[in-house]
């Protein structure tokens, strides 16, 4: 052999480490969103993981023209850069939770080490570009002020889908399983010190409501990620082979890594056990080459070839082209013609999008979180990780699904008739990594207004049934009130006898939309108090000016 | 787990444990459905008049002589006895806004309960805003907890439908069961300004140990509130009157609308506290009030849960200052 260079892996049996660090970085990853409901407890930003993805920071910085973010939130994602041009995908094989997910389910799908002996499809080199080609088409839309790479970015898919509907459910489950144990003799010892363990630290609960309710718009959440588990039957990792864009970027960067993989040939007897078990079939038949921007360096290769064949080197990527026999092969990549493709497949797709009648007709009941930066910019920054829903201790942050037309698909949207913005309360604000959200101080925050309230008469009770109420009057939290009241003498309903009755009515100037009032109104089939976005801070005349938008 | 040997009958046997597991076990609770009469478990010797301390700026001061007043906690209070203390943890309000019971009352009180040789306190309450912030801004948390006491947030799986037999506007309510399972109740109020009801008290506070749709009190408000009062019957009731929110009750927020009073009022007739709750409120806001104004009371006087004509009863007035 002429290469006698340090060899990293006859130091340590990677591939263990490696299945190591993917747990720990998963464990991480659970804990900072158990955690992110009080986020000041974190040692961590509870965001870390969305600020190792690139391509979020990319995207959202390039539609939102701030490229200052990624110098600033996205730190983590620089760093990872860095290990990339050192190492290669390390993100994949080693952090990425979602890699770590599919790893595991391709272990309980196919059992140990079967990951291609059982494929249903042949490995297709062809679609693996299908990634690449997602990638530009998603920076090119960004180019174009149009945030989309939410919709395949793996960091924020898996965040989602783990912060809401997996969360909630689990958190549903195991308290329908434990809390009717606690009259049952002997067992409540044990289910009913692990329930209140369960309740004060893990579940994602709130004590007057029990657990997170779902939306319809969870569930489809939950079903992308249920996807995504799915088409790992045809294929282990079949989403970080074909699909994945932060890969397919930290692929392209991987380009430049001096970690290399090559094959002693005197020893390789074309056994093709390396190529049958890479995860994402990085390696050419008979190990005469690979492809490097597909490696994920998970060293499994390494540790299965019967040869110790297989070796990985620190070598300069210009001169590794040929090492010995191993051919180093480019593949497709995003070459030039691929980037025009899917630039112009971007062109044709975000005039779509942009083209909506919210321009001309925003819809009213969209209520966005105190802090939401103005819509054009809140939609370029918001990634969809659900961290603000997921955070919101009333559950009045809900994913919208086309409340905010097609392009605000799962973004946060507060809905009073289930939850209200608290008073004291600006989490949301707190765990929003792009600064879709602002972070907003408290004092500030109970400043804002999001929307306002008005009276609907034909149910309130004191207008339509000329009764006393005043619930609404009551839980306005308002220092002064922002639901005041007139005696009024009105007739009772069965004796037509006057009676006075304290009749409702909202200051414009003093509310500031949080909702309590539709929350907490007696009327639970349709409140007689309803909250609009009209008079939000962020578009003050936005629902009451004279329309100038008007043609 | 391998499949070859998965045949029919497991799958039968495992269809039928499933289903099983999943209609018995839900029926575990299924007692929670159905309405139950309950009454307050513990009697204490009624005081026929009211144990009344002013003036001292320190809150624990004029809790100690107010009860002292009233004849000591030993009375009220027996060694072994649960004990149950109902403050008004409504708000997300810190103390000097007065949304909530004052937290050094609280403490002061348990510290009386275990002085008296009390086995267990416990308190609780039903906020209207999110529970663990309404806990933790109230201060109330951590005194209650300095001072030994078990402080939680209500468990949801304890509430039953009550009867309420002599109710008239409602006639079953879900309520606290943990109340009449122990020995003792003592409600501590807060005397604030309220819109609707004008001004709430210890009757008022009551209602933060009943669940379902609270709201919905609101309408045919005050004949609701006592129906609820003749089953819900805290043996003692000690008010806090050192703070007064005077006005955007409940829970306002100013500190404008705050008049330090310094009172505390101590009873067992809950009609009797209030009564002398609207006439202090009055001197303070410089309103002619009186407790018959305050229609609650008047229906609850007529209900015959206590007495509303102050001059009827003794006031053991203690002027600390």
């Amino acid at each position: 052999m002429k290469v006698t260079k340090f060899q990293l892996s006859n130091l340590f049996q990677l591939h263990k480490i490696r299945r190591f660090s993917q747990i720990v970085f998963f464990l991480l990853f659970l804990y900072l969103i158990i955690l992110s409901v009080t986020p000041q407890d974190a040692i961590l930003p509870i965001d870390f993981f969305i600020r190792m993805d690139f391509l979020a920071a990319i995207s959202t910085s390039l539609a939102a023209r701030s490229l200052d973010m990624i110098f600033t939130t996205f730190i983590p994602a620089c760093i990872i850069v860095v290990m990339t041009i050192v190492l290669g995908r390390v993100f994949c094989g080693w952090i990425c939770p979602m890699g770590t997910v599919l790893d595991l389910w391709d272990r309980v799908i196919r059992g140990r080490k079967k990951h291609v002996r059982n494929s249903r499809l042949p490995h297709s080199v062809s679609m693996r570009n299908i990634k690449y080609y997602l990638l530009g088409f998603f920076l090119v839309a960004a180019m174009f002020s149009t945030q989309l790479s939410w919709l395949m970015d793996p960091i924020p898919i898996v965040t989602r889908s783990v912060a809401l509907p997996i969360y909630s459910y689990f958190t549903y489950v195991t308290t329908s399983i434990l809390a009717p144990l606690w009259q049952v003799p002997i067992i409540h010892h044990v289910s009913e010190p692990l329930y209140s363990f369960l309740k004060a630290h893990i579940f994602l609960n709130n004590p007057n409501i029990g657990y997170q309710a779902m939306s319809m718009y969870h569930y489809l959440i939950f079903l992308v990620f249920i996807g995504i588990l799915a088409l790992s039957v045809f294929q282990a990792r079949f989403w970080c082979r074909y699909l994945c864009p932060l890969g397919a970027l930290y692929g392209l960067i991987s380009k430049l890594s001096i970690l290399r993989w090559i094959v002693d040939p005197e020893l390789c007897n074309a056994c093709n056990r390396c190529v049958r078990q890479c995860k994402t079939a990085a390696i050419i038949d008979k190990g005469t080459g690979y492809y490097v921007q597909e490696c994920v360096d998970c060293f499994s290769c390494q540790y299965e070839c019967p040869q110790q064949a297989i070796r990985f080197v620190f070598q300069s990527p210009l001169k590794s082209i040929r090492v010995e026999q191993t051919v180093l092969h480019e593949g497709l990549a995003l070459s030039r013609r691929t980037f025009l493709k899917s630039a112009i497949a971007a062109g044709v797709v975000v005039p779509m999008i942009k083209l909506k009648t919210s321009e001309r007709n925003p819809n009213p009941w969209l209520i966005r979180p105190p802090g939401a930066v103005a819509e054009e910019e809140f939609l370029d920054k918001c990634i969809r990780c659900g961290e603000c829903v997921e955070v919101c201790l009333t559950n009045a942050l809900h994913p919208a699904l086309f409340e905010a037309d097609i392009e605000g698909i799962w973004t946060p949207r507060l809905i009073p008739m289930l939850g209200y913005c608290d008073y004291e309360c600006n989490a949301c604000s707190q765990v929003c990594s792009t600064g879709a959200i602002r972070n907003i101080s408290l004092p500030d925050k109970k400043q804002l207004k999001i929307g306002l309230a008005y009276f609907n008469k034909n149910k309130c009770i004191p207008w339509n049934e000329n009764k006393n109420c005043l619930v609404c009057e009551e839980h306005c939290p308002v220092p002064d009130k922002a639901i005041k009241f007139v005696d009024e003498q009105v007739p009772e309903q069965r004796t037509n006898r006057l009676v006075t009755v304290k009749r409702p009515y909202v200051v414009t100037e003093l509310c500031i939309g949080c909702g309590i009032c539709e929350y907490k109104c007696p009327l639970k089939d349709e409140p007689g108090i309803r909250v609009t976005a009209r008079n939000e801070a962020r578009h003050p005349q936005r629902y009451s000016g004279s329309g100038e938008n008007t043609l | 787990m391998s499949c070859q040997h998965y045949n029919r009958r497991q799958f039968l046997k495992q269809a039928v444990v499933t289903g099983l597991s999943a209609t018995v076990l839900p029926w575990i609770d299924c007692i929670k459905t159905q309405t139950k009469e309950m009454q307050m478990k513990g009697s204490v010797p009624t005081i026929t008049g009211l144990a009344i301390a002013r003036g001292a700026d320190d809150p624990t001061l004029l809790v100690r002589e107010a009860i002292k007043a009233a004849g000591g906690i030993q009375k009220f209070i027996s060694k072994g006895d649960i004990v149950i203390i109902k403050p008004n943890i409504g708000w997300s309000r810190t103390p000097e806004q007065a949304a909530n019971t004052n937290p050094e009352i609280v403490e002061t009180v348990i510290e009386l309960c275990m002085e008296a040789g009390a086995k267990k306190v416990k308190v609780f309450d039903l906020p209207c805003n999110p529970t663990p912030r309404a806990y933790r801004m109230s201060g109330i948390e951590t005194t209650a907890k300095k001072a030994g006491a078990d402080i939680y947030f209500m468990d949801d799986r304890k509430f039953r439908d009550i009867t309420i037999p002599m109710g008239e506007a409602v006639k079953s309510w879900r309520m606290y069961t943990e109340i009449f399972e122990a020995d003792k109740l003592i409600n501590i109020p807060i005397l604030k300004h309220h819109s609707m009801a004008r001004l709430t008290m210890g009757m008022k506070n009551n209602m933060g140990l009943i669940g379902g749709n609270r709201e919905s009190i609101h309408t045919q408000f005050d004949q609701k509130l006592v129906d609820l009062c003749t089953v819900i019957k805290p043996h003692l009731t000690i008010m806090d009157a050192y703070r007064v929110l005077t006005a955007n009750g409940p829970n306002s927020g100013t500190p404008d609308d705050v008049v330090l009073a310094k009172h505390v009022i101590v009873g067992t007739d809950p009609i009797a506290v209030d009564s002398y709750g609207v006439q202090l409120f009055g001197t303070i806001t410089n309103q002619p009030l009186t407790a018959h104004d305050i229609e609650y009371i008047r229906l609850g006087n007529l209900a015959g849960l206590g007495e509303i004509d102050l001059s009827k009863i003794s006031v053991n007035e203690i002027d600390l200052s």
